[in-house]
């Protein structure tokens, strides 16, 4: 209880201190990184694909450690495209949402700038509704929905283009579901925060040049990471139960069906493991290597402590 | 006076005729549409996306169509009470080769050929067809037997609208099909990236093509006819030396062998205008297939 009440002043501070500060919690993440009785990582596999997700965060010491009493909670799912294995479930959404509102949050809102259909064809809009959260669908052309936001940090990416709504929030749930992705190879959590940056400024993360100079591609991963720098979620959930591994992040594609609900605050290692679960190296992750680079959390899960329950 | 005339006159017919062609490739991708089969019902009206708006239709992963050459795609659900859900994408692209180019690209390099002409590959629970400059793609949002079955019978109603004139480019027809699993072309350094991330840097092709046997991949790189490749295939030597990734290199017969870091023996030669590149688990087999394709060549040209 004492860790949210002071979490929320430092956030509250950190929105005196200017977007940056609120957005670049790294103070916060370290201050409230895992105490050594909790696992970095917890990974819980069933059919029931809500009972994995609570689970996996009750692993870490459920989401009242995440989310104070009071707290208006940001949330970035994935509503790419209903095609099977794209997009983060909704039984997923569903419980992240009830267990806000269990542990005391003020309000529960889900922020795109993807439109409502995506969110309705996958059933993600009935989801977010029916659990009492709100969507929050900003006009991805309206650039003024988006506040410049300086990346001190960055090594290609100088300035992002945040989306404004989430400044009003306390903190940021990222709820990705990891998948192919035709340029990076790969997507978790850190390529989704992408949701949050204008789609005029995602776009520079594409080189001019992209037809002809594969160090674009890596132009592409550096921005992410660096993207990274600046946004921090309070904690991550990866949706691994089913996801497409070729012809990604929009499918069709081959099918997989892990069944398995991820959860921790470290992206990296995060990434590292998700991108196991189909054969793939996290060193051979440009992104992944970049966002290790930056500090952002461990690539080698060897010294790691990662829960794995099967339900 | 009567100049002028003349201008206005003629930029009124180019307009004219311009709106003309367009609205009859917007009715052609329209027309390709299945109507309401089968008590599936289509859900409102297709969406379009058009030339870089396909970055806000598709989030991440538009790229590799516009590598392609990429127009326009139209997109529409359709819907059966007690069934679930359809939909159906229709990729207008720029040549008939561009439309190849991604059909295999999505497909993995497999296609079958349907009586009038045009390609298709069946999965699980999604089809790919490739007609003249389209690619379309039907897809089960539901996967169950019923809609598995209704994608079958949308297949068949598309192919009644549009046959034939499916553009096999012929350096894919230098892979066999009877040696070959998988056969992909592609235009540009993302397609060739996305089978085998060769080289970190411009590969300087045209376009090249990939046949896939058993694990061995073997590209063939095309440079324009005129240039000179064997600089070409220099600088492309002196790129892959300075990746860290790669060791052993040594001068073979006509080319280059070097190891990848999961040991892959990869071999790159040169034969006229290509480079060939193999990529396995064994030099023996990179020099077959250097000699299959030289073979190949000579016959085709």
């Amino acid at each position: 209880m004492g860790k949210n009440i002071t979490r929320r002043s430092f956030l509250k501070k950190g929105v005196v201190l200017g977007a940056s500060s609120l957005l670049f919690s790294e103070f916060a993440e370290k201050l409230y990184s895992s105490p050594k009785a909790y696992p970095d990582i917890s990974v819980v596999s069933g059919a029931e694909y809500y009972n994995n997700t609570i689970k996996a965060v009750s692993h870490l010491g459920g989401m009242g450690k995440y989310v104070g009493k009071g707290s208006k909670v940001a949330v970035l799912a994935n509503p790419q495209r209903p095609n099977p294995g794209a997009f983060t479930s909704p039984l997923v959404v569903s419980a992240i949402t009830n267990m806000c509102f269990d542990a005391g949050a003020k309000s529960v809102t889900f922020l795109s700038w993807l439109p409502a259909k995506s969110w309705e064809s996958t059933g993600l809009k009935m989801a977010v509704e029916k659990a009492g959260a709100k969507l929050d669908i900003v006009d991805l052309r309206d650039e003024s929905c988006f506040k410049s936001v300086h990346v001190p940090r960055g090594k290609v990416l100088k300035e992002a283009k945040v989306m404004k709504k989430l400044f009003d929030h306390d903190l940021l749930i990222n709820v990705p579901v990891t998948k192919d992705h035709i340029g990076n190879k790969f997507t978790g959590t850190m390529k989704n925060l992408m949701g949050l940056n204008s789609p005029k400024s995602n776009r520079t993360f594409h080189r001019s040049d992209w037809k002809t100079n594969s160090e674009s591609i890596i132009h592409l991963d550096q921005s992410i990471a660096d993207l990274n720098t600046i946004i921090s979620p309070a904690l991550s959930v990866v949706d691994a139960t089913e996801f497409i591994i070729t012809n990604g992040p929009f499918g069709p594609g081959e099918l997989i069906k892990p069944k398995k609900v991820i959860a921790g605050i470290d992206r990296i290692a995060m990434d590292s493991y998700c991108c196991q679960l189909w054969g793939l190296k996290p060193e051979e992750i440009v992104m992944i290597r970049k966002g290790f680079e930056h500090g952002l959390g461990k690539m080698d899960l060897s010294g790691m402590k990662i829960l794995e329950e099967v339900l | 006076m009567y100049k002028r005339f003349i201008i206005i006159f003629s930029a009124i017919l180019m307009a004219g005729s311009l709106f003309g062609l367009s609205g009859k490739n917007e009715n052609r991708s329209i027309d390709i549409f299945p109507g309401n089969i089968m008590n599936w019902n289509m859900k409102g009206t297709p969406d379009v996306y058009k030339g870089d708006d396909l970055f806000l239709y598709i989030n991440g992963g538009a790229d590799i169509y516009q590598e392609y050459g990429f127009k326009e795609v139209y997109s529409v659900e359709y819907e059966k009470e007690g069934a679930g859900r359809i939909s159906v994408e229709i990729y207008h692209m720029d040549s008939p080769t561009s439309a190849f180019g991604i059909f295999s690209f999505k497909t993995g390099g497999k296609w079958k050929e349907s009586k009038n002409g045009n390609l298709y590959f069946p999965e699980e629970y999604y089809q790919n067809i490739l007609a003249d400059n389209y690619l379309i793609t039907i897809t089960s949002i539901d996967i169950n037997e019923k809609t598995e079955r209704a994608i079958r019978i949308f297949r068949k109603t598309i192919e009644k609208k549009i046959s034939g004139n499916s553009l096999i480019p012929g350096i894919i027809d230098l892979f066999d099909k009877g040696k070959f699993e998988k056969r992909i072309y592609f235009e540009g350094d993302l397609g060739l990236m996305n089978i085998y991330n060769l080289v970190s840097a411009e590969s300087g092709m045209v376009n090249g093509a990939a046949g896939i046997n058993n694990g061995n991949i073997t590209f063939i790189l095309n440079y324009n006819e005129g240039e000179n490749v064997r600089s070409k295939y220099s600088s492309l030597i002196d790129l892959l030396k300075t990746e860290s990734r790669y060791s052993e290199f040594a001068v073979i017969d006509n080319g280059v062998s070097f190891l990848d870091r999961k040991k892959n023996v990869i071999y790159v030669s040169i034969l006229n205008r290509y480079i060939v590149v193999f990529i396995g688990k064994k030099l023996n087999e990179g020099k077959m297939f250097f000699k299959y394709i030289s073979d190949k060549i000579s016959i085709v040209k």
